[in-house]
């Protein structure tokens, strides 16, 4: 077993990538392995004994499936993502940025929602689709008091509260939204150039070949061919709830201007 | 550097966006934003200029003097060199 690239949070770690021979290995330690031929065959994904089906259920249909999907050269983002009339929002940022949250948000004030925290990407033409992934967010106890939401609580403390207003199908993508917090009394949007955006989207990708420089190079390639038709805005706002109605507002606007 | 050129490593890929520059290396997973000049910069020596061309690109396209775009270029070449983005070919 050759592991290759792995994520740690306060030292403990949460997930690895390897190889094993010709298969692809993605371990989440203690909770669930999935295993797949280089080739996309064999798929196999298992939990451990014990381990509750909400949290399977989340990693296999969502980053496990992106994994898979990732395989075949579909595009998978760590990011949640909501649909309105005019098109699909997706959301990235560093863990505790509040993609789980905003997405939530969103979706209780009207808006499809499409995906927790896994998007898939989908090129169509010379758009770019989100496809719906999942139908459940998984949200801390202050975000499920504040949106005044209720769910079954997993193993990890999260609660997974059903979306009634799960999208059905997939949607063409408008904007990127890069989440932050800042100290500024207002919220603060800017759309990033594309040299800047990619230094945002690059590390969200969900890889599960990390050790081809072919597989990479494409995975930038389609990056780059996204970011000619969907723009990238870094949205910051500080940390309190006061201020999620404002991302509303700036999704709105930039809606409009997109179409 | 008079008369030396550079070569970009087959496993270096870049891509530019609307005249800027991001560099891909492709083994070690690392990328490279470039700002105007230094994308002038790796355009110019990825088609084998030498220094002196690529000072004089600079010289006209940023209406800077001979002395500064040498400066710029040295710099931007040293950072490239450092990364093991280019690798000095003669």
């Amino acid at each position: 077993m050759r592991w290759l690239g792995e994520l740690r949070t306060e030292g403990k770690l949460l997930f690895r990538i390897g190889r094993e021979g010709d298969l692809l290995v993605a371990e989440w330690p203690g909770l669930a392995t999935l295993k797949a031929a280089r080739d996309g065959t064999a798929i196999r994904f298992e939990a451990e004994p014990g381990v509750s089906p909400i949290v399977s259920e989340k990693i296999r249909k969502g980053l496990a499936g992106a994994l898979v999907r990732s395989i075949h050269g579909e595009l998978g983002l760590h990011a949640s993502a909501v649909a309105n009339e005019e098109g699909a929002f997706a959301f990235l940022g560093p863990s505790g940025s509040g993609k789980s949250t905003t997405a939530a948000y969103l979706a209780n004030e009207g808006d499809s929602f499409l995906a927790d925290d896994i998007a898939w990407i989908r090129r169509v033409g010379v758009t770019w689709h989100v496809v719906p992934t999942e139908a459940h967010a998984f949200l801390d106890e202050a975000s499920v008091h504040e949106l005044r939401v209720a769910g079954d609580v997993s193993q990890d403390g999260k609660h997974r509260v059903a979306q009634g207003r799960a999208a059905r199908h997939e949607m063409p993508l408008r904007v990127l939204f890069v989440l932050g917090f800042s100290d500024h009394h207002e919220p603060v949007a800017r759309r990033l150039r594309p040299p800047e955006a990619m230094g945002y989207l690059i590390p969200q990708i969900v890889r599960f070949v990390l050790d081809e420089p072919a597989v990479f190079r494409g995975e930038f390639e389609k990056l780059g061919l996204m970011l000619e038709n969907v723009p990238v805005v870094l949205f910051l706002r500080r940390k309190d709830w006061t201020t999620l109605p404002s991302l509303r507002a700036w999704i709105r606007a930039f809606s409009g201007e997109q179409t | 550097m008079s008369g030396k050129t550079w070569t970009v490593p087959s496993h270096v890929f870049s891509r530019d966006f609307e005249g800027e520059c991001v560099i891909l290396d492709l083994v070690r997973g690392e990328y490279f934003g470039l700002n105007a000049v230094g994308t002038t910069v790796w355009h110019a020596l990825s088609q084998g200029e030498t220094l002196e061309g690529i000072s004089e690109r600079i010289t006209k396209e940023y209406e800077v003097s001979e002395e500064v775009a040498r400066e710029d270029a040295e710099r931007v070449i040293a950072e490239l060199e450092k990364c093991g983005l280019v690798a000095t070919s003669t």
